[in-house]
């Protein structure tokens, strides 16, 4: 979910500590958004060795800018995705990228087994709808993916997703909204809402 | 003209539903649309996540690499 505003001045306050040369400050960093970059390199490479690739060149790629980086008052993951989306469009552009991805690429094959709350049918179900809702996501745009991965499975608010998709907020809401759209009719019976 | 307007008026009006916690509306497409968005938050779960081994060792590059280079607030060069 997007951050409450104590929370960004928490990260603020490492990213300045990280600035002043304390390595563990960027260390924290790291440690609260590896999972946020990662999810989102994965989703769009579908590749795990490539998107650890991609991971360790976001965080170095970062780590190496902190000094350049500005309070503007928002999440600081927004300004990683931008430079892991960066690094993503590189990586397609040239042309080394695997043309198709299953949507099993991009989903954790072993978590259904893994949910001990849920009922084995229960977990099954769920999986299955995942499958079909997260396939559907992967035949749209790359730009629309980008905005649904973004938006909603990592959290981030218009704002945020604006910021790292370097577009405005009203260009954020018509990208969501021709996406949201376009998912509810690719969608099979079932698990259309 | 007409239905773009349409369309960017229905986007204004599904990215306040979408922010609004008890977002609700009688308008069926986008209560639809906000239930689908439900779904996909749920499916976060379903994404994979970097592996322990991957994100351990990636930290000690990172801690060795801070050490090794200076990152204290300077540009160290090239655009995004």
């Amino acid at each position: 979910m997007a951050p409450a505003s104590y929370e960004l001045t928490e990260v603020w306050a490492l990213v300045e500590r990280a600035q002043a040369g304390e390595a563990e400050a960027f260390g924290l960093i790291y440690d609260r958004y590896v999972d946020t970059v990662f999810r989102f390199i994965h989703f769009r490479v579908g590749n795990r060795q490539l998107a650890e690739d991609l991971t360790a060149d976001t965080f170095l790629r970062a780590l190496r800018r902190i000094g350049t980086v500005t309070w503007q008052g928002r999440d600081l993951g927004a300004w990683l995705v931008t430079i892991a989306r960066n690094l993503v469009a590189d990586h397609f552009k040239s042309g080394r990228y695997r043309v198709e991805v299953t949507t099993a690429d991009v989903l954790d094959a072993d978590r259904v087994d893994r949910e001990p709350e849920s009922s084995p049918e229960a977990a099954v179900l769920d999986h299955l709808t995942n499958v079909a809702l997260l396939g559907a996501v992967r035949r749209l745009s790359p730009e629309q993916q980008e905005c649904i991965v973004l938006r909603f499975l990592q959290g981030f608010s218009v704002a945020e997703t604006a910021r790292a998709m370097d577009r405005n907020e009203g260009a954020v809401k018509a990208l969501q909204y021709r996406a949201v759209r376009a998912l509810a009719r690719l969608l099979p019976e079932g698990v259309r809402p | 003209m007409i239905i773009w307007l349409f369309h960017r008026r229905r986007a204004e009006r599904l990215a306040r539903l979408l922010d609004e916690p008890a977002g609700d509306t009688h308008d069926e497409e986008l209560a639809g649309y906000v239930r689908l968005t439900g779904y996909l938050a749920r499916g976060t779960s379903a994404l994979a996540d970097p592996g322990a081994d991957f994100r351990t060792s990636l930290r000690a590059l990172l801690m060795a690499t801070a050490e090794r280079e200076d990152i204290r607030g300077r540009p160290f060069g090239g655009g995004r």
